[in-house]
């Protein structure tokens, strides 16, 4: 081999990689949690100083303009549905590629169900996973993610699972993610319409402790090792949900153990007077998950116990955070709308369409 | 291992950077162990644990290679003609009770292919127009060499002994050819074939729901499926040996541009074809029976035709041969043997009223649109057959052809019926682009190298149509999770 043959088999094998990689982040499946990935990646660098992990309570819970607009704070949820708490520290680990955050708030719902429920079901893997930058960092999620060792090449290749989706390719927005950067006009929040009320459930006097899961007490025990290793700090949230109690005394666990590591937890349900939520009307989904009425108290409340127990700065006005000025203006707009939606609902007695069936 | 999978293709890539390292002297043992090594990562193998199907192409590989000594260094054609027998008898005892008996052993993978190779090595010894080999581990490889163990082709030694065994330097051009042979195969395999199944199976898994040309349509699919599928996987496979350097011989020359059943069968697994009619239809004919037939019937029939009926005889021989070796049950001895011996002979007895009738009709035979027409009635000759290939049993064959020959219904091609047999409108214009892709690559084939054109075209051009390849393959292949690409048809009479 020539050494003109070989520097164009090596160029030609890197265009090949290039190509590849930009058509797979052009079609990897459209949606809301991609959205959410590629806006957290085309924040502008150090920026940000509070992230958001763990599942689906935490990006229609938490609104990250409400944050900023109201207490300065610029926060971002890099959430999935059903996250396994082995993704955290990963996702911690790509948030610090690009941003330096002082605070890394963790919701916990995940930690008291067995992780085995939920590998079986590649989308809640492949949720984290298909949704970060290729890297080493996405290599060693997918070996902490996907057991079966056999598999994991359709993980590291996405491709394999999403050339499928080539109808794809000729979509504006789609094309738009081709370098997997694509803002986020409200940065992460999904704001959800409807209502689905429940009743508000009561295991304040749960005061026993339950380990959880043996899998999922040795992932806790390695997050916090890797929080303390990282030098930031922590807080573990609990969001309000019709908690049972068996929960609880898996809740009453963690916090032991987490305040033993010398980080706070915060459960919402605990607090369900100061944030003001009313199961009968904040939740869309009959007691698993806030609608917009819900998401303005429990975003209300974690931004004030923010600002009084971290030193956060305060970002507004500031150089750099113009498209979070944006963010607020479209979240006010938004979110009146939404919540007027959801009082319209209850003074219908339109209930969600699940409860129904 | 797939030949089409992830894995393969990690295991060719390493595979094929180690060979071009070693000294050539070790290539030849290297491919031997390659070869073994892929041969226990079959699914034969891996999924039972069964390492010792191994010892059969082993033991095959001894008894032909202690007979051809034998017929080598023998005086007398006694002990010869006792040698071939005997590792005859062996080798296809050995293939039909793992095969055809049923015994519930674990039948080896390309079983039938290193048979057939083994035997035409044996016979070419035999008749002293192939060298002998004194070696055991390269016949072995001669054997058993990793490529031609998935689907064939049927090999010949004296075109594989210098290139197996002499070793090879790198040569950055055969490897480039051999690596776009590769995705040519992928790209019928994958992109074609996966989509003419999806309609085949449809049709052929529910014939009774359908009639007229939605049988004809499932027909047609499983025709283009199995020759995309059987024509990808040789593709595949002869890429991945030119890239060791190696080259294996065709085993299809565009199949459906054949004018007549038998141009057909000289264009469709050619090394099948060649070997049966060397080692098995001429010898057939030279029998004391076959020798002796047209003098018997030449009393009562004439010379000319009694000289013929011996051929048709023969010939019988041969199709049910090659129908029984696809399989062994009435559905392939018809559909891929009797039923085109029936084609030929009544081809050939009927040849000479056609000629009087386009005479009479002045139909000019050489022209264009003619050759078309005979192209399509190649196509639907070869389908009606694969219409009992593809039925597990033959009253179904008959009923399916029943309900298509039953119905008139020429609308499904308009009123969207089309779209409901397994692939919609985007998929199926999808998988029509694509046909029409392979048949002017096809066509431009008939004119020489496709390679090589593509050779002499400007670098930027080049990459452009190989990364559009590449990527059409990528996207619009069927392959990845949640989607389970069919073997290869033809794996299946491998084993």
């Amino acid at each position: 081999m020539t050494k003109k043959q070989a520097v164009r088999a090596i160029l030609f094998l890197a265009l090949f990689i290039f190509i590849l990689r930009t058509v797979t982040y052009i079609i990897r499946t459209n949606g809301d949690v991609k959205d959410r990935f590629v806006g957290f990646y085309a924040e502008k660098e150090n920026t940000i100083d509070v992230i958001l992990v763990g599942s689906s309570p935490v990006y229609p819970a938490y609104s990250a303009p409400k944050l900023y607009g109201e207490f300065g704070i610029a926060a971002y949820p890099l959430s999935t549905n059903n996250q396994r708490p082995r993704a955290i520290r990963y996702l911690l680990e790509e948030a610090q590629k690009t941003q330096t955050p002082s605070l890394f708030v963790i919701e916990l719902k995940m930690f008291t169900m067995p992780d085995e429920e939920w590998e079986d079901t590649m989308a809640f893997t492949r949720g984290v996973t298909d949704n970060l930058k290729y890297s080493l960092n996405r290599v060693r999620a997918i070996n902490a993610l996907v057991s079966d060792k056999k598999e994991r090449y359709t993980y590291y290749f996405d491709i394999f699972k999403y050339h499928s989706n080539w109808k794809t390719l000729v979509l504006p927005s789609q094309i738009a993610c081709w370098r997997y950067e694509k803002s986020h006009p409200l940065k992460g929040l999904k704001i959800q319409l409807g209502v689905g009320p429940t009743q508000a459930p009561d295991v304040s006097g749960v005061t026993e402790a339950e380990p959880l899961v043996p899998e999922q007490t040795e992932v806790l025990y390695d997050l916090l090792s890797y929080i303390r290793e990282s030098g930031q700090d922590a807080l573990f949230l609990v969001s309000p949900y019709t908690m049972e109690p068996e929960e609880k005394m898996r809740y009453n666990y963690m916090r032991a153990v987490i305040e033993e590591a010398g980080y706070a937890m915060l459960d919402l349900n605990e607090h369900a007077a100061e944030t003001g939520i009313d199961f009968a009307t904040d939740f869309y989904d009959y007691g698993d998950h806030v609608n917009a009425l819900g998401e303005a108290k429990c975003s209300a409340f974690l931004g004030e116990y923010l600002h009084s127990h971290y030193t956060l700065p305060d970002r507004r006005g500031q150089d750099g955070y113009e498209s979070w000025d944006a963010a607020y203006q479209l979240y006010l707009g938004q979110q009146a709308g939404a919540e007027a939606s959801c009082l319209a609902d209850i003074a219908d007695g339109k209930w969600a369409p699940e409860v129904i069936e | 291992m797939s030949i089409t999978s992830f894995y393969f293709l990690c295991f060719f890539t390493v595979v094929l950077g180690l060979y071009y390292i070693l000294p050539k002297k070790l290539q030849w043992g290297f491919l031997l162990f390659v070869s073994f090594l892929w041969f226990m990562t079959t699914a034969e193998v891996a999924e039972s644990g069964g390492w010792y199907v191994v010892l059969y192409p082993m033991a095959a590989v001894a008894a032909v290679y202690v007979a051809a000594l034998l017929i080598d260094r023998a005086k007398e054609q006694r002990v010869k003609r006792a040698a071939l027998i005997c590792a005859v008898l062996f080798c296809v005892g050995l293939l039909c009770s793992l095969k055809f008996l049923g015994l519930g052993l674990l039948v080896p993978a390309g079983i039938s292919f290193y048979t057939l190779t083994l035997l035409g090595y044996l016979f070419d010894v035999y008749y002293e127009i192939g060298a002998v080999q004194n070696s055991y581990g390269k016949l072995l490889l001669f054997g058993c060499y990793f490529p031609t163990m998935v689907s064939g082709p049927i090999v010949r030694y004296k075109e594989m002994e210098g290139q197996l065994f002499g070793g090879h330097r790198f040569d950055y051009r055969r490897v480039t050819f051999g690596l776009q042979r590769m995705l040519w195969g992928f790209f019928k395999k994958l992109v074609i074939a996966e989509r003419m199944a999806l309609v085949a199976d449809q049709v052929f898994d529910h014939y009774t729901e359908y009639a007229g040309f939605e049988i004809w349509v499932g027909a047609a699919a499983f025709t283009l499926q199995l020759y995309t599928d059987f024509g990808g996987c040789m593709d595949i496979v002869l890429g991945i040996s030119e890239c060791f350097g190696i080259t294996l011989p065709e085993n299809f020359n565009a199949p459906f541009l054949a004018r007549s059943i038998s141009e057909y069968w000289r264009r469709w697994h050619i090394s099948l074809g060649s070997w049966l009619r060397e080692y098995l239809f001429y010898p057939l004919l030279r029998t004391r029976f076959f020798m002796a037939l047209p003098g018997r019937l030449k009393p009562r029939f004439g010379k000319k035709r009694a000289k013929q009926i011996t051929t048709f005889a023969a010939m019988f021989l041969l199709w049910f041969t090659i129908g029984y070796w696809h399989g062994g049950t009435w559905n392939y001895i018809i559909g891929s043997g009797l039923l085109h011996w029936f084609y030929i002979v009544s081809g050939e007895l009927l040849e000479p009223w056609f000629a009087k009738w386009c005479a009479a009709w002045h139909i000019d035979r050489r022209k264009g649109w003619f050759t078309g027409l005979q192209r399509l009635r190649t196509f639907f000759l070869v389908t009606v057959g694969l219409i009992f290939f593809r039925n597990p049993r033959v009253p179904d064959a008959l009923r399916m052809i029943g309900r298509a020959f039953g119905a008139f219904n020429p609308q499904i091609f308009v009123n969207g019926t089309l779209f409901s047999l397994g692939l919609d409108w985007i998929e199926c214009s999808v998988a029509l682009v694509s046909l029409l892709l392979f048949v002017s690559v096809t066509l431009l084939g008939q004119k020489g190298s496709v390679r090589e054109m593509l050779e002499r075209k400007p670098l930027a051009v080049r990459w452009i149509l190989l990364y559009a390849l590449l990527f059409y393959v990528i996207l619009l292949g069927q392959y990845g999770p949640g989607y389970s690409a069919s073997e290869f048809i033809y794996q299946n009479f491998r084993a």
